[in-house]
């Protein structure tokens, strides 16, 4: 009888067994569903047999050979067979590639003295020292097909886990997954339309998922995806690379060309761009050979290309600059450097940020007719034609795992494997103690056990990089023909014995180790070995899963789940039970994967819609709650990391922390999270690819603080900048302006043009503005803000002055006046309120009095009045007759007024309130993916108003704190006048919008996706 | 509010943490012992383990033997009464990842929180900056939080993040920070009040919350940490024949006790990388020997110009060793057998050696009673270094009730004063 598979028995730790074999089979790695082959429930085994018998596959044999076969055959067979590791290790279970022969060798080894179901299903687990360590996981569909499989052998039944993972839980609806996978995947806020669409059916909702992954913000997700597996941004964080210009004959003729360094005269330009000389030329060829792995692979899934592309692409991606260092053909329209460098030779970077499929056919070898003078005088014999297998053959991932001469490039067939195949031979393959073993100095990697078991399948792949020197440079020796060290060729040069080499004239690989190759089959055809073993591994059965792996972090928002190694262990079978659920998701989206003809875009849109990702909310909490460990990186709720929260305040704010766009320097944007210099990124859990190569995914306090400076910083110039765009640019407050503010009726901006003479302090240019106005009812507060720029400036150096005159203000209601409020009387209405200035004795006094001369109360300059009265609802026409005295010699040749009326009763009325409200409620939707209730809506309203009060209480220059940093705004700020446009707040709404959108910065809804 | 069973994130951190202190020091790649603490001359008819042996002898001051390379005098003779060695410590791999994680956490299967993580978590789970991580190492394993740091300057600033720097008020107005603060705290009530929120959501809440409640103690930071002008700066150290590296061990080291003196924290990770010299093996290792033995002054220096010199263990460890000959290239590859140094101002147990090996290094047996050699005894792996450091500093019942002890591993006196294998 099997048992289910969380009774396994507590064994010693996996580690401590899994020395004694290595990799001869691809331990860790998942199998694959064989073709047309329905997806695995999670029903007992029984239940299986029944579904297999209903299908009419009830032999054991039948079972094995349709179903079974082909997985075992990827799995088993590199160990179990004929003279295999397994065999010399004393294991009794051989196979071969007869699937009928393999089943009668699992009929004869089933019954052997201890050997029953249980005890080989612990076996390819990686319990009772396997010696294979893991092959799989419970999860996967080879060991459910080979419990069930022994099932029948047995005649017995299976209880593999039936256990329904999902219990409890629940998908989040249909807006909140696309919402959440537009600011991933496309940096975007989801449109109203696509959310409508979306919400018809799933269809459209992966339709709608789908359609997010274009334009700028996806392949920024792309690359950081990327980048956080491949690392190559160590290159540019402190990691140098070394492109070997020298061997690039067209680079070399471009340089020459340069001049040495940045003439004296022109010094001062290079503030505003970077000039192109001789050492400039090597970092522009530096900074494209970079990126070319991420550009690859960016280029591969946006053109929804085959993702096997990204390991077999007969192309690299080059810029410009590295299309002429290439002699690449890539199809630029100009010609670099001519058309890219001005006349002076400066030249912007962000035009080089094009990349184009090309191919290097530019480097010439190291042999005896090459020679590069210090003039930059070069000869050579002819042009190599690297041999590219996508992002393998790049040399940014050649040379972040560089070689050596002992190395042999193991450590690039070690990351092949763990990235392109799933399969991580460190963690599966920790060595022999055995002192014998570790003394063997008989060739040990070929013929130790304790050490053939890794390097059976480690070697031949670091063999298929026998092309490329431990720089990772194609054929780097001399003579251009092979990359074997000379310590190698010619071991008496470095003091060891002539002739205890075994190498021969025109060997291009070490005969002390085996034979390039993969998967026990050896490197063969025209093509370079490396191109041979992209494409095989691209075709591998692993490769669909190892790439949901690849991407899991990126989407899902924590590392791939490690199978438990330890029974003892806190909560084993917990994170069991969560490593085989996701486990059975990688395999059912590998299938996906590889029936859509390996589109990427298609993966993602498959991640996004399983239940790892949406299953955010649970129907029975005291259930969800105690399943917290196999739920905790399960649905949404993960903490964004410095790249997302970047990206996301674009979408929401339209703008981020120390925003700074390309420019001629930096070709990409950059900020305080991200890019180049971004100085928080770092403490907020990024990466820099060379040092810090894991993301810190949970919050601490100081990530809290990086987060609450942001918003110190940030939330003002937001509400700064997007008032000042128009309605139409802005990504919030699309319906309000500055000055609306709960009960507002009317607020508009008026110029008002006319000068008078010097000194005429009572001299006026009259104005007449009438407007319609629809009251509410009750008492209203009608206010007059001075928004003139620069009134104390003079083009003379006099004293000028820019005064307004408030002469009177009349209600009019079918023609018949109502209301008539005079400027001469305000002084006496108890209701009329006003600026203020403090001398420095600290008294008040009002900025403004009656001037009988002008006709009405005259403001000072940028003051402002409010004056209260009390009329019925209905519509009225309201007529501002108001006096400006603007010297001639002033700056302006106009005054700006802003009018409002404001209500003070039946505010919730006014349609301004109403506005408000709806932005508020559009705010925290788009911010948290979350609809703001009603209660919550008053309650978050309230205190807005309040602050807003407050705020308007006081003057907002007379503070030492709160000052905004305007001049962050920098060039992307539209219009002028930074110190008007913040400062000038008589409603205090600016002030009480920035403490809105500073608490949302901050909100937990916010900070996570 | 619920957290994950083991949990421990952070309290309020309102009153400043005074007890003992952990530090680590990863050599990181692999650090050649034999030409550190656990000194190998050649041995005739065997490939040459050290080139140094061909003109030098081994070197010893009170107990301690050693290299004589670098500045390895200088390091013994200054902190050797200080020092426990423990040599012949096998990790059982020559795989980095798995060498790192035997020697940091005692255990080479994923799973088990770091000794630092454990220190912190036990000593100070309520301070906000318990376990701070400088190096490359990090595990927590779920029983206390991790906080990474890059650059002192911007950490002062983080310390107070709404101060303008220049002129020392409050970037937003109190009110506006307090009002801020209210509509976060109401948006978690909320949340919590949702019946249907899932596990990755309130466990991300109840961190959020924490943390969020542990910031305002932050501010001690910027008590300690100096103007620029006082920060250490990376170390440029060229190395023959090979790169420049650049070095910043001090100033992590210089972080690590700036947070450990606010009272934040109670333990940290720094590390020292370079160590996996597969090339121009020599002088690499005798560059970064130099550099840690004026690090480790520094370190010691600045450590009492704190105060905090009585209160710190120091534990150094690597990956692994490296093999005993020479490849091809000049370098040395991946050996399992190791060796760590442990630190404490006047240690009673210092100048002390436990743990061997032979000529080739090899482990040799140790009885597990009296520590000397026996070769009917035990091979000394990290998970006894980890035991016995863990009943030294007091967390050995504390990581058994997390279910993170290390139940089965012999206990080892290792800090026994009078008990060792040399001393």
């Amino acid at each position: 009888m099997i048992r289910a598979s969380r009774k396994i028995p507590s064994l010693a730790p996996l580690v401590a067994v899994a020395c004694l074999v290595m990799l001869g089979n691809p331990a860790l790695a998942i199998g694959m569903l064989p073709a047309g082959h329905p997806p695995i429930s999670s029903t007992s085994t029984d239940e299986l047999a029944r579904d297999s018998s209903s299908e009419g596959v009830t032999e054991p044999e039948d079972f094995y050979v349709d179903t079974l076969h082909s997985d075992v055959q990827q799995n088993c067979l590199a160990c179990h067979r004929s003279g295999g590791t397994a065999e010399q290790s004393g294991a009794r279970l051989i196979l071969n590639d007869a699937a009928k022969t393999s089943h009668n060798a699992f009929s004869s080894f089933v019954g052997l003295d201890g050997v029953d179901s249980e005890w080989i299903l612990s076996k390819v687990i990686g319990q009772l020292n396997h010696g294979g360590g893991p092959v799989t996981t419970e999860g996967s569909s080879l060991y459910q097909n080979l419990a069930q499989y022994l099932a029948l052998l047995t005649g017995g039944g299976s209880t593999v886990s039936g256990e329904d993972f999902w219990r409890g839980t629940a998908a989040e609806p249909a807006e909140v997954t696309l919402r959440r996978a537009s600011l991933l995947f496309g940096g975007k806020v989801a449109s109203a339309d696509a959310i409508t669409a979306a919400r018809q059916s799933e269809a459209g909702l992966r339709r709608q998922i789908l359609a997010t992954m274009e334009g700028d913000g996806f392949k920024e997700f792309i690359m950081t995806g990327a980048n956080d597996r491949l690392l190559v941004s160590a290159f540019m964080n402190g990691t140098g690379i070394n492109s070997n210009r020298g061997h690039y004959p067209a680079f070399i003729e471009l340089r020459s060309s340069l001049p040495e360094i940045i003439p004296d005269e022109l010094i001062e330009e290079y503030r505003d761009k970077p000039f192109l000389s001789r050492g400039e030329a090597g970092g522009v060829m530096d900074r494209a050979i970079v990126q070319e792995p991420l550009q690859l692979i960016a280029h591969v899934i946006m053109a929804d290309k085959p993702y096997r592309q990204v390991l077999t692409a007969n192309y690299t991606m080059v810029n410009a600059a590295t299309d002429l260092a290439y002699r690449a053909g890539a199809g630029f329209p100009r010609e670099f450097p001519r058309d890219y460098t001005d006349e002076n030779g400066f030249y912007d970077r962000r035009e080089l940020s094009e990349f184009r499929p090309g191919v290097n056919i530019g480097q010439v070898p190291n042999d005896e007719d090459y020679s590069l003078t210090e003039n930059d005088e070069i000869t050579f014999s002819g042009f190599q034609e690297w041999p590219h297998s996508g992002i393998l053959s790049s040399l940014a991932w050649l040379q972040r795992y560089p070689s050596t001469d002992t190395n042999r490039n193991r450590a690039r067939a070690r990351w092949t494997y763990f990235h392109f195949l799933g399969v991580d031979i460190e963690k599966s393959a920790p060595r022999t103690t055995d002192p014998v073993a570790l003394a063997d100095t008989n060739n040990p990697t070929m013929n130790n056990p304790a050490c053939t078991v890794c390097h059976e399948s480690l070697d031949p792949v670091a063999g298929a990089y026998q092309s490329f020197g431990d720089e990772g440079t194609y054929l780097d020796q001399f003579g251009g023909m092979d990359s074997l060290p000379d310590s190698y060729k010619h071991p008496e040069w470095f003091g060891g014995k002539s002739g205890s080499t075994d190498y021969r004239e025109g060997d291009t690989w070490y005969r002390d180790m085996r034979a390039p190759g993969f998967n026990g089959k050896k490197a063969s055809g025209k093509r370079d070995s490396l191109q041979w073993l992209g494409y095989r591994v691209s075709r591998d059965p692993r490769f669909a899963a190892a790439t949901v792996r690849f991407w899991w972090p990126a989407i899902f928002g924590a590392t791939p789940l490690a199978a438990p190694e330890d029974p003892s262990g806190p909560s084993y079978s917990e994170r069991l039970s969560a490593f085989n659920a996701q486990e059975a998701l990688v395999d059912e989206l590998a299938a996906k994967f590889e029936a859509s003809g390996f589109s990427a875009k298609s993966l993602f849109a498959d991640m996004a819609l399983s239940k790892w990702f949406r299953h955010s909310e649970t129907l029975s909490q005291p259930i969800a709650q105690a399943r917290a460990v196999e739920l905790a990186t399960v649905g949404g709720g993960r903490l964004l990391t410095p790249e997302e929260l970047d990206r996301k305040n674009l979408a929401v704010f339209g703008r981020t922390w120390r925003y700074r766009p390309g420019d001629a320097h930096n070709a990409g944007r950059y900020s305080a999270l991200f890019g180049g210099g971004s100085e928080f990124n770092g403490f907020y859990g990024g990466i820099d690819g060379a040092t810090v190569t894991r993301r810190n995914r949970e919050l601490t306090p100081l990530m809290s603080n990086v987060v609450e400076s942001m918003a110190t910083e940030l939330s003002c110039l937001v509400v700064a900048e997007q008032f000042n765009l128009p309605a139409s640019e802005r990504a919030i407050f699309k319906t309000i302006d500055r000055s609306t503010q709960a009960g507002s009726i009317s607020s508009s901006i008026h110029s008002l043009p006319g000068r008078v003479r010097m000194k005429q302090y009572s001299e006026v240019v009259e104005h007449s503005i009438k407007e319609e106005v629809t009251l509410v009812g009750g008492r209203i507060a009608i206010g007059i803000n001075d928004l003139t720029s620069g009134s104390y400036n003079s083009v003379n150096n006099e004293n000028t002055n820019a005064d307004v005159t408030i002469i009177e203000i009349v209600f009019r209601k079918n023609g018949h006046v109502r209301e008539r409020i005079s400027g001469t009387g305000l002084s006496f209405q108890a209701s009329f309120d006003y600026d203020t200035w403090q001398d420095d004795d600290g008294n008040i006094w009002p900025r403004g009095q009656v001037n009988r001369n002008a006709g009405g109360w005259q403001m000072h300059e940028n003051a402002w009045v409010s004056i209260g009265t009390s009329l019925p609802a209905g519509d009225y026409e309201v007529e501002w007759r108001l006096g400006t005295t603007l010297f001639d010699n002033n700056v302006n040749d106009e005054m700006v007024v802003q009018t409002s009326i404001t209500a003070s009763e039946n505010i919730d009325k006014t349609q301004s309130m109403q506005l408000i409200r709806a932005e508020l409620q559009s705010l925290y939707l788009n911010a948290t993916n979350r609809p703001l209730t009603e209660q919550a809506t008053d309650k978050v309203l309230d205190l807005m108003l309040e602050h807003a009060r407050m705020a308007a209480e006081r003057s907002y220059r007379a503070s030492s704190s709160g000052q905004c940093d305007l001049w962050n705004l920098g060039n992307s700020r539209q219009g002028g006048g930074h110190t008007a446009d913040y400062d000038s707040d008589p409603a205090g709404m600016m002030r009480a919008w920035t403490m809105v959108l500073h608490s949302v910065m901050t909100s937990f809804g916010y900070l996570h996706d | 509010m619920s957290l994950l069973p083991t949990a421990r994130v952070w309290g309020n951190g309102a009153d400043q943490y005074e007890g003992p202190l952990l530090v680590t020091l990863q050599l990181d790649g692999g650090a050649d012992v034999t030409q550190l603490c656990d000194p190998k001359t050649n041995t005739p008819g065997e490939p040459k383990i050290n080139h140094w042996a061909d003109r030098l002898e081994i070197e010893q001051v009170g107990n301690l033997q050693f290299a004589p390379i670098a500045k390895n005098a200088e390091l013994f003779g200054r902190h050797g009464a200080d020092t426990l060695v423990l040599n012949g410590v096998d990790s059982q791999t020559n795989s980095h990842d798995t060498g790192r994680l035997y020697n940091w956490t005692g255990g080479n299967a994923e799973g088990k929180p770091s000794l630092a993580a454990l220190h912190a978590a036990y000593y100070a789970p309520n301070q906000p900056l318990a376990y701070s991580v400088f190096g490359r190492f990090s595990r927590t394993s779920g029983v206390i939080s991790y906080n990474r740091f890059s650059n002192l300057q911007v950490l002062r600033s983080l310390a107070q993040p709404n101060l303008d720097p220049w002129s020392g008020n409050l970037r937003r107005e109190q009110i506006e920070l307090d009002r801020s603060s209210m509509l976060v705290s109401d948006e978690v009530a909320r949340l919590l009040a949702n019946p249907g929120l899932s596990m990755r959501q309130r466990q991300g809440i109840a961190r959020f919350t924490e943390a969020r409640a542990s910031r305002d103690n932050l501010s001690r930071l910027a008590e300690v940490i100096p103007s620029d002008d006082g920060i250490v700066e990376t170390v440029e150290v060229a190395v023959p024949g090979s790169n420049t590296l650049y070095l910043n061990l001090q100033q992590q080291m210089q972080g690590a006790l700036l947070i450990l003196k606010s009272g934040l924290g109670a333990a940290a990770e720094v590390s020292l990388d370079a160590f996996d010299t597969h090339e121009n093996h020599d002088l690499q290792h005798e560059a970064l020997y130099t550099h840690l033995a004026d690090s480790l002054d520094f370190f010691w220096d600045y450590a009492e110009e704190l105060g905090l010199a009585d209160r710190i263990l120091l534990v150094i460890g690597s990956d692994f060793g490296r093999t005993n000959f020479y490849n091809d290239g000049n370098g040395k590859d991946h050996w399992p057998i190791g060796s760590y140094m442990i630190m404490e101002k006047n240690a009673p147990w210092g100048n002390r050696v436990v743990g061997l090996t032979d000529e080739l290094h090899f482990a040799k047996g140790i009885n597990p009673e009296t520590l000397k050699a026996d070769p009917n005894g035990i091979y000394m792996t990290p998970s006894h270094v980890h035991k016995a450091i863990q009943q030294y500093i007091g967390v050995d019942m504390f990581a058994e009730d997390i279910g993170h002890g290390l139940g089965d591993i012999e206990s080892l006196p290792l800090f026994d004063p009078f008990k060792a294998t040399f001393g």
